[in-house]
């Protein structure tokens, strides 16, 4: 059996593959995912549920192009995973680049992923889509 | 103590304000860094020793009322703690409020925090020092 860490780990190398289905497939049905919202960030704001989540992950295909995008370091403990990273994106509605660094908590039960809640750099989000 | 046990003391003295014990516990080239934009937030940006610790709490203390205070969870490995919770803020400037959740990651070594860093919703926060 995987560990948390492990789980978590995979979605990470599943979504820098561009394969989301596999890293769905480690999502509870009850999921709640979160990026704090802002204006004009469709990928922002509560998804809950699969469906909601697989609209997020297309949101940040269609509204971003992903220059660099890399975990730094894990923390695990328990039922939470923590991953620190960082990423360079260009906003496609504007042409402007903004760099984030931030802070994931990946909260699982029974090998399940239930909340996933970002703490990023909102300021510079809503500056790369806001004209 | 274990160094969730040192962060625990430490926030338990931030919530009674008894900033010289923080400032005792940490290293004396400590580092913090804060997400925000210190053109906006006061007390955003990196801060360096004991003596830029002070000047972070007094910026806050200076430029906001706390509101709510709260930390949620600890996660630790080794050498790193996270603490998660909420912080809830008025700006004395402008009167207006915000309510963060918040992570803060911290470094430790030989048993002493040398680093930290925050994370938290800087959109909300720096609307909330803006005056429009």
């Amino acid at each position: 059996m995987k560990t948390n860490l492990e789980i978590v780990q995979e979605g990470y190398a599943n979504f820098l593959q561009g394969n989301i289905p596999a890293l769905m497939d480690t999502l509870s049905d009850n999921i709640e995912w979160e990026l704090p919202a802002s204006a004009h960030v469709n990928f922002s704001g509560v998804f809950k549920g699969k469906d909601a989540v697989m609209n997020f992950f297309r949101n940040v295909d269609n509204e971003n192009t992903f220059s660099e995008f890399a975990v730094d370091s894990y923390v695990a403990n328990g039922n939470y995973v923590i991953a620190l990273g960082h990423l360079t994106a260009t906003a496609k509605s504007t042409g402007k680049i903004s760099s984030n660094k931030w802070a994931h908590l990946w909260q699982l039960e029974e090998g399940k992923v239930v909340k996933h809640y970002e703490y990023a750099d909102t300021a510079e989000i809503r500056d790369a889509f806001s004209n | 103590m274990s160094p969730k046990e040192i962060l625990k003391a430490m926030y338990d003295a931030f919530a009674t304000g008894n900033i010289p014990f923080i400032l005792e516990t940490i290293s004396e080239d400590f580092t913090w860094k804060d997400p925000c934009d210190p053109s906006v937030v006061p007390y955003g940006g990196l801060r360096q020793g004991r003596k830029g610790m002070m000047n972070f709490f007094q910026a806050i203390g200076n430029s906001t009322n706390l509101t709510a205070w709260e930390v949620t969870d600890y996660v630790s490995e080794g050498d790193t703690v996270i603490a998660e919770g909420k912080h809830g803020f008025q700006s004395k400037k402008t009167g207006k409020g915000a309510l963060l959740d918040w992570a803060m990651v911290w470094k430790f070594k030989d048993g002493v925090p040398v680093a930290g860093q925050s994370y938290y919703n800087t959109a909300d926060c720096e609307n909330a020092f803006r005056e429009n």
